[in-house]
């Protein structure tokens, strides 16, 4: 008996020993197309999914791609073989711009195929947006910014195709400017994957063409100077030379003549004075003294045939910003006394009268102008200031261009209305000329300054469209008058 | 004898058998400590609200006992945002690891946005799609003060806590997200009550009472740091009476006037879902009650290798900001005694012997507290 049940105990143990491992099952598996993360142009990032409870080897998995819904001559993405369950991205390049397209995931297991569910998306359709610059010299860079960009990509400037240097990411295309064949305005094409864009706003070459007069004597060298405009009648002095002499004497200049006049002006020195560049002026120092500092308060007015004396201001004023808004001449900041205080005289009044403070220290060596009756200044940090002379607020525009070099390059330049157009640049050193639109707030390069940089503008006039300016020189000493046609070529 | 014999030749055989049988079904199963990768870590979002949005690129480091990390932040990349218009905002890195989107930048309701970035190395990657949906307006914010058993038996918890009044869209499931922005703060404090150093040469710990100043504004971190998420699966389309925000008192923040900044944002339910589990595994505190460890998965994938981890969730949200005034006079109870600082309050950060601004006795510009 015990040995029968001996036998039936080993029975038992042996069956449950056999039964009690697993049996190998074949594993089971889902493929899921999940999301489409993101399509551009000609590009789609799709996220699919492995799913199963444990490792499983395929020899290949990706996305089928298809512009019909059967399939049929698929693009195949091919993202390799693999083993481990999880989600997995396929990224494709390269696809018709504007299209709708299909896709699924697929595994391959043992020669056999498996697809996923199918998900449809469409292609976007590109667009150009802006170009920046909008004016810039030949050979040097633009960006044109829009979307959905193929690599592709071509750009034409006017029918001239030009040299694409980058189109990153599909929205941005660096490319280098083509040399200019004549019209300095210009049309910006680009065609990408065969389609066709053109830019709404035109490009525009950087223009401007310089020429020395050569009609300055000898003894004329400016610094501290005033100067003015009435009509085309430019006038410039006072002052000092440059081997610090004092000038009291105010030259005059009409475009077409051979030479600066020198005008029968009788006040006494004035260097560092305030002028409004339409007749009034007045202040500074009456010499270039070492030490103590002679201030001269007398103010004068030319009204076309005379030098008119004006009332003297309340303050004293050296270095001071002049201008003319409203019919009034305006006296601000300076280096003497309070850089922020602002007078201004009423020439039907002869009076004088003080207005609200700047919100800001001002003076004589920044750029300024006056359109529209709205005083401009442009600080040492570049930037552009507008100040409402009624409502005595300041508020920040834009910003000059051109970079900066402390002490050697903020200072002196030159600032021209010509309508709704500022010609701002030529600071001291540097040979950078700017037209600023007061519409747009859009800034455009210009040809750059031909005559030698390391010079100091003087003075600066308008006639017909053309700019003529005073540009003194250290080495050798010497002052130059220079017309700029800022649409030429 | 022979019975003996029999019974422990059967034993010898069970034993063996079951020896057989334990170890037949045992496979060996490798495992290798491996150290913790650095990976990618990526925070921010973008909201409907015109301005710079920032989004942070930096590395994982290990945190543990022995060494914490730097997060080193990850430089020079290429990151872009994307709509499903095929608009792209480059963004700008502007400090170490920051990246900030045009000052002007929005996302729009409707639309749906990528993350896309590309290391300096080349290796790219993208988040997953994330759509806006719109935030139901705020009708009005409370706030009452609330009190908190705590295990101190002899000093409860006492808090501000904000409530949101709106109305839930019964056409569409919301998820929100209420995020809690640095505030100011009136402190005030008690010069008249200062003393001198006990280091002082001639006279330690003397009274010295200072004229000037008890009033200044301080810059502060709400606290405690929860992360405030709600989803209308359980009220959908109901008008809601809801905690957006909870301060705590510590004694300082409520002695005048607290100015609490809050987004009300729209989240997607994915984004509701990673912040929720964030929120989970931070308070966690090491009770059997705590839920367990989980693999928080962000939306951020890797272009290049689809095993790589990437942290972080970078979401889009509709915006509406909200500026709440806590005033002193308006709380019920507050924490007592309250905190005495008995010092000119401009000095308030210096305390810790170590380099600080002053505070300014001058209130931020656009602080309009009303009646």
């Amino acid at each position: 008996m015990l040995k029968n049940l001996f036998r039936y105990i080993f029975v038992l143990i042996t069956i449950l020993t056999i039964g009690g491992c697993e049996e190998a099952e074949d594993p089971t598996f889902s493929i899921l197309t999940e999301e489409i993360v993101n399509v551009s142009g000609e590009r789609a990032i799709v996220l699919g999914r492995l799913i199963a409870f444990e490792n499983i080897p395929f020899e290949d998995h990706g996305f089928y791609f298809s512009r019909d819904e059967n399939f049929n001559q698929p693009i195949i993405l091919n993202l390799g073989e693999t083993s481990r369950p999880g989600r997995f991205l396929g990224e494709i390049d390269g696809l018709e711009l504007g299209a709708g397209y299909f896709v699924k995931a697929f595994g391959i297991k043992e020669g056999q195929v498996a697809f996923g569910n199918t998900l449809s998306f469409s292609t976007l359709d590109p667009a150009l947006e802006r170009f920046t610059p909008m004016t810039q010299f030949p050979g040097e860079e633009i960006i044109i910014f829009g979307i959905n960009f193929g690599d592709d990509t071509e750009v034409y400037f006017g029918g001239q195709k030009a040299q694409v240097i980058e189109v990153a990411f599909g929205f941005r295309i660096r490319v280098r400017v083509p040399p200019m064949t004549g019209n300095p305005t210009v049309e910006i094409k680009i065609i990408t994957r065969g389609i066709e864009l053109i830019a709404t706003e035109p490009f525009n070459y950087a223009t401007g063409v310089y020429e020395n007069l050569g009609v300055v004597t000898e003894d004329f060298v400016l610094v501290d100077n005033i100067y003015f405009q009435q009509g085309n009648r430019f006038f410039a002095g006072l002052g000092i030379d440059l081997g610090a002499r004092t000038t009291n004497h105010i030259w005059e200049y009409t475009p077409g003549q051979n030479a600066w006049q020198r005008t029968a002006f009788t006040g006494i020195t004035q260097r560092k004075a305030a002028n409004s560049r339409t007749g009034f002026f007045g202040g500074g120092e009456q010499m270039p003294q070492v030490g103590a500092q002679i201030l001269n308060n007398t103010f004068w007015h030319f009204d076309g045939n005379n030098f008119n004396s004006i009332p003297t201001p309340p303050i004293s004023i050296v270095d001071g910003l002049g201008f003319m808004a409203q019919g009034r001449f305006y006296i601000v900041g300076g280096t003497f006394g309070i850089g922020s205080q602002v007078y201004r005289y009423d020439p039907f009044t002869t009076l004088w009268q003080l207005r609200p403070n700047l919100p800001y220290d001002v003076d004589k060596s920044m750029v300024h102008f006056v359109h529209n009756d709205l005083l401009y200044i442009i600080n040492k940090d570049k930037a552009l200031l507008r100040y409402n002379l009624e409502t005595a607020q300041s508020t920040m525009i834009s910003e000059y261009p051109s970079p900066f070099i402390e002490n050697f390059s903020d200072t002196g330049g030159l600032s021209v209305v010509v309508g709704d157009k500022v010609y701002i640049g030529l600071y001291d050193n540097n040979e950078d000329m700017w037209e600023l639109d007061m519409n747009t707030l859009i800034w455009s390069k210009k040809n750059r300054f031909t005559g030698t940089p390391s010079g100091r503008i003087v003075a600066a006039f308008e006639s017909e469209g053309f700019l003529y300016f005073l540009r003194i020189y250290a080495i050798p000493r010497r002052m130059e008058f220079w017309k700029f046609d800022p649409n030429g070529f | 004898m022979r019975t003996y014999f029999i019974f422990e030749r059967i034993k010898f055989i069970i034993w063996v058998i079951l020896a057989l049988w334990v170890t037949s079904c045992i496979d060996k199963f490798s495992f290798t400590s491996e150290d913790p990768q650095r990976f990618l870590n990526v925070e921010g979002y973008i909201t409907t609200i015109p301005k710079a949005h920032q989004i942070r690129l930096s590395r994982v480091e290990k945190f543990g006992p022995e060494f914490i990390g730097l997060g080193r932040p990850v430089n020079l990349a290429n990151v872009l945002i994307k709509d499903d218009l095929g608009r792209v905002e480059n963004l700008v890195e502007i400090g170490s690891g920051y990246y900030s989107t045009s000052s002007d930048f929005a996302a729009v309701v409707g639309r749906s946005y990528n993350l896309e970035i590309q290391l300096l190395d080349g290796r790219r990657y993208i988040s997953l799609k994330e759509k806006v949906a719109p935030v139901p307006e705020i009708d009005s914010v409370t706030y009452h003060a609330t009190r908190t058993v705590t295990t101190d038996r002899l000093n409860d918890e006492i808090g501000v806590q904000v409530m949101a009044h709106f109305q839930d869209p019964p056409e569409q499931e919301n998820y929100y997200f209420w995020n809690l922005l640095e505030s100011d703060f009136v402190l005030v404090t008690e010069p008249e009550l200062y003393h001198l150093p006990p280091d002082h040469p001639t006279c330690p710990k003397c009274p010295a009472p200072k004229p000037c100043c008890s009033r200044c504004f301080h810059k502060d971190i709400p606290k405690p740091t929860n992360i405030i998420t709600l989803t209308d699966t359980e009220f959908n389309g109901i008008y809601l009476r809801r905690g957006i925000a909870y301060v705590i008192d510590d004694g300082l923040r409520f002695k005048e006037t607290y100015r609490l900044d809050v987004q009300h944002l729209s989240i997607s339910a994915e984004t509701h879902h990673f912040l929720k589990l964030i929120d989970q595994q931070l308070s966690l505190t090491g009770s059997v009650f705590d839920p367990p460890p989980a693999n928080i998965r962000g939306n951020m994938i890797s272009l290049d290798n689809n095993e790589e981890l990437v942290l972080g969730q970078f979401f889009v949200s509709d915006e509406r900001f909200l500026r709440i005034y806590i005033k002193r006079d308006q709380l019920e109870f507050r924490q007592s005694p309250q905190t005495t600082v008995p010092d000119d309050c401009r000095d308030f950060l210096q305390q810790a012997n170590f380099p600080m601004p002053f505070l300014s006795v001058d209130p931020p510009s656009d602080w309009h507290p009303g009646n």
